[in-house]
């Protein structure tokens, strides 16, 4: 489905359904669910003004309403994840990189560039990109059988700790990779009781946005996802990075 | 290696989104403040030894995401840690209402006998102010929670929070140490019976984490 699409489906006025009403519980009520929306807007709109505080392009109202509009349709659209911390970090270099194609594209240009270019679909391009990003990234952001409400708050689990995939992940690739390409990093670890979710749960849901600077990101990013969509080879990443740091240990 | 302090005290700071967590963490641990942060992915921790009482206490300060509530991660840190702070925003109403929530979240995850307090933050703005002291007095009586309003930026409080929750642990570790080697004493039998009906909870809890 396109974004224009989504966006009709899930921006439905209460005010125009005929025998609805404002305080009604029900799981099929418009207003109910336009409460909900509003609280997930509030979520999303917390972590979008604190997205790269250091850059000017970020701080700009319209550019950080585009950010939550992104994210909102993506969330509701994809309701066993949700909204989670970290989205709004995958949303801004891809709005970006959009952004300064458009800025530095040459003044002639053929027609079919300048429709690729269209500013009125930077929002468009966005979230279809960010989108593709989350089909690899997405299991590092559910939490098990866990699946948030409509307001995009997660319900308080009865069962006692149920490591989730991303734990599930990182455990693998320290048993199935680093444990075997470098025993010493791995046993450091162990003996400091670092365990691969302190870091690893930032590293992964980020795509290592916050491991490099950020003018690198678009060429690591660039690299990541030349493999498809799947993203199936980071966890080389992960354990290349560990090893990178083994001089750091010693 | 030698050991440089006399107690490793862990603390979990939880709240909602945007109260201020990392700031607090951030002004006790570096003594400085930034208008900009960003968003904690995950769990992130930070160290500081202080002296209390003339004894070394090293202070491992653990930061969660405020997403993260009733999630997955955090629930282990809960079940190691001795002491929690409790963080809402003073001018957030939504903030202080969950404190309950996640005052329930604490019962249902951590030890038992975890030291809690509850920090209202963010105190400086008072113009934004939609929750007075009065009511973060009132909820923490209720609890029986120790309670102090906080501004990281204005680094107010700050030190006493830590400083409070560190030395209310550090007492109740001594008591333990005291009822576990009791001195002859009258009474100190009567101790020791209590200490060894707990023990079974708080050492199958900790297996849990592994």
């Amino acid at each position: 489905m396109f974004y224009d699409d989504i966006k009709m489906k899930l921006s439905m006025d209460p005010r125009a359904v005929i025998g609805d009403d404002p305080l009604s519980q029900s799981d099929e009520s418009v207003w109910k669910q336009h409460f909900c929306d509003n609280e997930l807007k509030a979520v999303i709109t917390q972590d979008v003004v604190r997205t790269f505080p250091d850059e000017l392009y970020f701080r700009d109202k319209d550019v950080q309403d585009t950010m939550v509009r992104v994210l909102f349709f993506w969330a509701r659209s994809h309701s066993h994840v949700g909204y989670r911390q970290g989205m709004h970090e995958i949303v801004a270099p891809i709005l970006f990189e959009l952004f300064q194609d458009r800025r530095f594209a040459p003044k002639e240009l053929s027609q079919i560039l300048k429709y690729v270019l269209d500013d009125d679909y930077l929002e468009h391009d966005s979230y279809m990109l960010f989108n593709a990003v989350m089909r690899g990234l997405e299991r590092f952001y559910t939490t098990g059988e866990i699946v948030p409400t409509p307001s995009g708050r997660l319900p308080t689990s009865k069962t006692v700790h149920n490591p989730n995939e991303v734990i599930r992940y990182l455990d693998q690739v320290k048993e199935e990779f680093l444990v075997p390409l470098d025993h010493e990093v791995a046993s450091h670890l162990a003996s400091c009781n670092i365990t691969m979710e302190l870091f690893g749960i930032r590293w992964l849901r980020l795509l290592f946005g916050r491991e490099f600077t950020r003018g690198e990101i678009p060429h690591l990013w660039g690299f990541i996802f030349a493999d498809g969509p799947s993203l199936p080879h980071i966890h080389f990443i992960i354990v290349a990075m560990l090893i990178s740091l083994r001089n750091i240990c010693e | 290696m030698a050991k440089t302090y006399d107690y490793l005290l862990k603390l979990l700071l939880i709240g909602d989104s945007g109260v201020g967590k990392t700031s607090i963490l951030f002004r006790f641990s570096e003594d400085a403040f930034n208008i900009s942060f960003i968003s904690t992915i995950g769990i992130d921790f930070k160290i500081r030894t202080i002296d209390l009482d003339g004894k070394k206490v090293k202070l491992q300060i653990w930061d969660t995401a405020g997403q993260e509530r009733f999630r997955t991660i955090t629930t282990a840190y809960y079940r190691g840690s001795m002491g929690i702070m409790l963080v809402y925003d003073v001018t957030n109403e939504k903030s202080f209402e969950n404190i309950k929530n996640w005052i329930r979240n604490i019962e249902e995850n951590a030890s038992a006998d975890v030291e809690k307090m509850i920090l209202g933050n963010k105190c400086d703005l008072d113009s934004k102010r939609q929750v007075s002291k009065e009511r973060g007095e009132q909820l923490a009586i209720e609890y029986q929670i120790k309670f102090v309003e906080t501004s990281a930026k204005d680094s107010l409080n700050v030190e006493y929070a830590f400083f409070t929750l560190a030395r209310d642990i550090k007492a109740k570790m001594e008591k333990k140490q005291e009822a576990s080697n009791p001195t002859p004493r009258s009474g100190a039998h009567q101790l020791r019976a209590n200490e060894q009906q707990r023990k079974p909870t708080s050492w199958l809890s900790r297996c849990n984490l592994l």
